[in-house]
């Protein structure tokens, strides 16, 4: 990287030294940097095995070292996340702020990151990677690439570790496995730093092995050897690839490599790691070729759509024209199936999805209205307004800023509807769609079918987008009932209305903040944060925890007692306001209405209602949204974001008058983030969106900034700030959903508020900042938060008044009016628009 | 049933299928050309967007009877084949790879010939292409790949 980028601020150092700032491991993991020496023990050995087979096969796993486990534990703050003490507590008193210490939160020690960790590490043994007689390393990975880079980024670890060509590791999606359990799933931004330790031990211990196989050809010692760009390297010019000396290296039997290798493979190469490389799926993209699930040639399998219901969850009680659709034209068959939400739905197959179109649209169904009703978003905000926890009142003497933020619905929306195909047979079963979490959607398909997990096979397929989607796995237990119910293979396609009313929701929330304040000081944070219940029923990746929570008869809290948990191990707040608390409560049934873990989850709802609340905290003590939050920032990281937007998007710059500037702030996934905002408010600029049918001022210059471990792909986290964030802005305009009679009344891409080219600000930047961890941070949904917190102050500040509802724009009757009708569930298509 | 012939990506093709078919659906599960993708089907996404004799337009919401013997259909898969001076790919396609465009991949098929259309029509007017210009697309993206679009947009339009 030319020292001239300023959007990617490298690492000072790359050996550890006093004062680095934090990273949350909790424990002496071996590749990771520890300043502490007295905790520079490793608790864990990694290793090795070579499987049998012609080709380099190896698997690894991980061994308790007894003697320094205990002497571990027995350190002061060997278990803590924070291992600094000096640095990130230091107090950056500036003049008007005293800020007091606050208390960590539970996720400022162990977050979901280090649970997928501890899930892989637990499964590492079933894991293998295959260098083969071509030189080519292959990885089967057990997480699916909907867009977030995963793929390549497995490729990249492979490459840099192993010393190969990126373009030489071939990296494919692992069909479900339940024996994975909790390790074969995507999420909360994991799957990078999950994947990280075992992909990179399993790499070194095949880069040993040629080595070792070149060192017995030679009749060398193996440290005078070298491997550089897939060669073993000897002295007086020797050289052989890994393809050749694969052949040698392979064992004819399982063979137990022991403890030639250890777990410290040290801090990435930065070969292939840390590098920018186009995406594995590049040329495919732009060439039309990357396929989808539709895009498959399955045999026999054709297209099946389904006609939902007028209300949500709603039954299918009689179909009442059966003999007539059945005879449409392309048509074969029509049933009624059970629903993947409750209630049931009526599926039809025929020859072209436009004649499912047209068919699902004639259909003359008897609905029975189900247990959910005519539910509205008002009525449902209000019960989740009544489950918050009460605010304590404050103590005598202390100022209040108090504040409750409400936050609509929220449809989850990836461009490629729920699509999966599905052959259903007597006794076997096969599926292909896009799944996070695959294994319990194959187990549940077992229960659906009566056919033996053994004997399904669920293919995972690239995804074009989830955000959240496929963590459930909707598409395909409905396209197998439809081909179970049919006794053929169907291509199951959901029509965008049916995604956007029937697919999964970021459920609405209500976010009661309290600060308050003596003096110079912030003296409570308390922040109780009240959700419509998030479905977290698809588990943590097995099926028997879904089915646990599930079988709760109240249906409320076998779901809330993982929503509550995962809450407390995402949630911080980045400031020293003194003692700190939040909490999460949940309202209604987990499949009351469709909800989902839809991106960052709580937390974008969380990071505004906070980032809010701290813009009357600034103007209480007379500073800008900067300076406020630089003055109380919880660490060193939190200070290098905010330096680094303030600089780049020139912050306090002389405006036009109707042009504002706004800050907002949030970490998760050990990043820890910043975005700088212009929002322009000017008449002409109004004028000028809304006469094209577009809400009101617009966001024209945005400035991210991450602190994080190492970047993989410095270019592919910029992306994935740059999407969460532009994201974030459309939650903070227009998005929403809102439920009339018992469905969202929204149904296409007009009718409803995503960002849209018009909306993109005319300057972007993406600065990557590195801080000094041997670690990847998680970036899939980091933009999320900050945008949204950014552009929800940059509302407030141009509309001049104050924001307590999100979107702002909700119920705007600027926006396009939806008019999308119930009944039939899908709209028809336009038959000649033509161009001019 | 009646049979309907049009060119395609340069070829000659013929279907047999009613009238009222989408064109889409005769690309995607007739002739099984899957590159313009289903977004909605009622021509607001635009991740159909392919082109008619050079414009921009949806297959999902034009029948197939609607369509001449005459015409010539581009698809994604066809672009590159399109006229360009010659190189491997499209300059629109070789500025999303520089900008590092795509992210799930699954709308930009039809970004790229939304984009493709735009340049070419902004062209001939003999005007540089501005941000008010691309304000007009209206292809969705949901992961939000909307600033690196725009560069791409304004780099390729200089290769044109």
């Amino acid at each position: 990287m030319s020292p001239k980028d300023e959007s990617h601020i490298e690492p000072t150092h790359t050996t550890p030294q006093a004062g680095d700032p934090f990273f949350h491991q909790s424990d002496g993991s071996p590749t990771l940097v520890d300043p502490n020496p007295r905790v520079g023990v490793s608790r864990r050995h990694f290793v090795g095995f070579v499987l049998a087979g012609s080709s380099v096969i190896v698997a690894g796993r991980y061994v308790l070292d007894p003697e320094t486990a205990n002497a571990a534990d027995n350190m002061p703050g060997a278990t803590s996340g924070r291992i600094d003490k000096v640095l990130n507590r230091k107090i950056t008193a500036s003049e008007g702020a005293s800020p007091i210490l606050s208390n960590d939160l539970p996720a400022d020690h162990y977050d979901f990151m280090d649970f997928m960790r501890e899930q892989t590490r637990a499964v590492t043994p079933l894991l293998t990677l295959e260098l083969k007689s071509n030189g080519r390393v292959y990885f089967e990975m057990p997480r699916v690439e909907v867009g977030q880079s995963i793929e390549s980024g497995c490729a990249q670890i492979i490459a840099d570790q192993l010393e190969m060509d990126y373009d030489n590791v071939d990296v494919v999606h692992s069909k479900a496995r339940i024996d994975l359990m909790d390790a074969h799933l995507t999420g909360g931004s994991s799957s990078t730093f999950s994947l990280w330790e075992p992909l990179r031990e399993l790499s070194e211990l095949i880069r040993q092995r040629v080595i070792g196989a070149a060192a017995k050809e030679w009749g060398v010692s193996a440290d005078k050897l070298r491997t550089e760009m897939g060669y073993v390297l000897g002295p007086g010019g020797k050289k052989a690839s890994y393809g050749d000396l694969s052949v040698i290296a392979a064992s004819p039997q399982n063979e137990f490599v022991g403890q030639l290798l250890n777990a410290m493979v040290g801090p990435p190469k930065r070969g292939w790691i840390g590098k920018s490389v186009p995406r594995k799926d590049m040329r495919a993209i732009v060439t039309g070729t990357k396929q989808f699930a539709m895009d498959l040639d399955i045999p026999g399998a054709l297209p099946t759509m389904l006609a939902r219901p007028p209300q949500i969850n709603g039954i299918a009680e009689s179909i009442n024209n059966l003999d007539k659709v059945k005879n449409m034209p392309g048509v074969t068959d029509v049933a009624i199936i059970p629903s993947a939400l409750r209630g049931s739905v009526v599926a039809v197959r025929a020859k072209t999805f436009g004649q499912c179109i047209d068919a699902v649209r004639k259909l003359d169904v008897t609905w029975g209205v189900g247990t959910t009703g005519k539910i509205t978003s008002d009525e449902m905000l209000k019960k989740v307004d009544e489950s918050l926890i009460p605010m304590e009142p404050a103590p005598p003497g202390a100022e209040v800023f108090e504040e409750k933020y409400t936050f609509q619905f929220r449809v989850s929306g990836p461009l490629e509807t729920n699509c999966a195909v599905a052959d259903v047979r007597s006794d076997s079963a096969e599926l292909w769609g896009a799944s996070k979490i695959p294994g319990t959607v194959l187990a549940q398909v077992a229960e659906l079918t009566g056919i033996g997990p053994d004997k399904i096979v669920l293919n995972v397929t690239y995804g074009g987008g989830s955000f959240g989607t496929t963590l459930h796995g909707d598409r395909l237990v409905e396209a197998a009932a439809a081909s179970k119910a049919f006794g053929k293979p169907v291509r199951l396609m959901w029509h965008r209305t049916d995604q956007v009313r029937f697919g999964r929701e970021h459920p609405g929330s209500v976010s009661h903040v309290q600060a308050t304040k003596v003096g110079n000081s912030i003296t409570s944070f308390t922040q109780w944060h009240a959700s419509e219940a998030c479905d977290f029923t698809h588990s943590a990746g097995d099926l028997i925890t879904g089915m646990m929570m599930k079988k709760d008869p109240s249906r409320y809290w076998g779901n809330t007692s993982v929503t509550d948990w995962f809450y407390q191990i995402v949630t911080s707040v980045p400031y020293n306001f003194g003692p700190t608390k939040t909490a999460l409560t949940e309202a209604y049934e987990y499949d009351f209405i469709p909800t989902g873990p839809v991106r960052n989850v709580y937390s974008p709802d969380v990071a505004v209602a906070r980032e809010l609340l701290v813009e009357d905290l600034a103007k209480a003590f007379g500073m800008d949204g900067y300076q406020f939050r630089r003055a109380f920032a919880k660490n060193a990281e939190v200070v290098a974001v905010l330096d680094a937007v303030a600089k780049r998007g020139k912050w306090g710059r002389k405006l036009p008058k109707g042009v504002h500037q706004a800050i907002g702030i949030h970490g998760e996934y050990k990043c820890q983030t910043a975005c700088l905002v212009e929002i322009d408010n000017r008449p002409k600029t109004v004028k000028d969106r809304k006469l094209n049918g577009w809400v009101g001022p617009r966001i024209t210059k945005a400035i991210f900034a991450m602190s994080m471990g190492v970047p993989m792909n410095p270019d592919a986290c910029k992306a994935m700030a740059m999407g969460g964030m532009m994201d974030g802005f459309a939650h903070a305009f227009a998005e929403a959903c809102d439920w009339q009679d018992g469905l969202p009344i929204q149904g296409g891409w007009d009718d409803y508020g995503w960002t849209r080219h018009w909306d993109c600000p005319f300057e972007f930047e993406a600065i990557v900042i590195e801080h000094n961890s041997t670690v990847p941070s998680g970036t899939g949904e980091i933009g999320n938060g900050a945008g949204f917190a950014a552009a929800a102050i940059a509302l407030q500040n141009a509309l001049g008044k104050k924001v307590t509802g999100l979107p702002v724009f909700y119920r705007d009757p600027d926006l396009v009016q939806p008019s999308i009708g119930k009944k039939p569930s899908i709209p028809d298509s336009p038959t000649r628009a033509l161009p001019v | 049933m009646p049979k309907h012939s049009f060119v395609l990506n340069g070829k000659k093709v013929s279907v047999d299928i009613e009238d009222d078919v989408r064109l889409l659906w005769v690309l995607r599960d007739v002739l099984k050309v899957r590159g313009p993708k289903f977004g909605c089907g009622i021509g607001e996404c635009n991740a159909c967007t392919s082109h008619i004799n050079g414009k921009a337009f949806n297959p999902c919401s034009v029948s197939v009877k609607h369509i001449k013997a005459s015409d010539r259909i581009t698809t994604i898969e066809g672009l590159a084949d399109t006229p360009h001076k010659g190189k491997d790919l499209h300059p629109v396609q070789e500025a999303w790879i520089k900008h590092s465009v795509p992210q799930c991949g699954y709308c930009q098929p039809g970004q790229i010939m939304a984009a493709t259309a735009l340049i070419n029509e902004v062209k001939k007017s003999k005007r540089k292409i501005t941000d008010a210009d691309i304000d007009t697309i209206r292809n969705v993206c949901r992961c939000n790949t909307y600033p690196r679009i725009r560069e791409a947009i304004k780099d390729a339009a200089k290769h044109m």
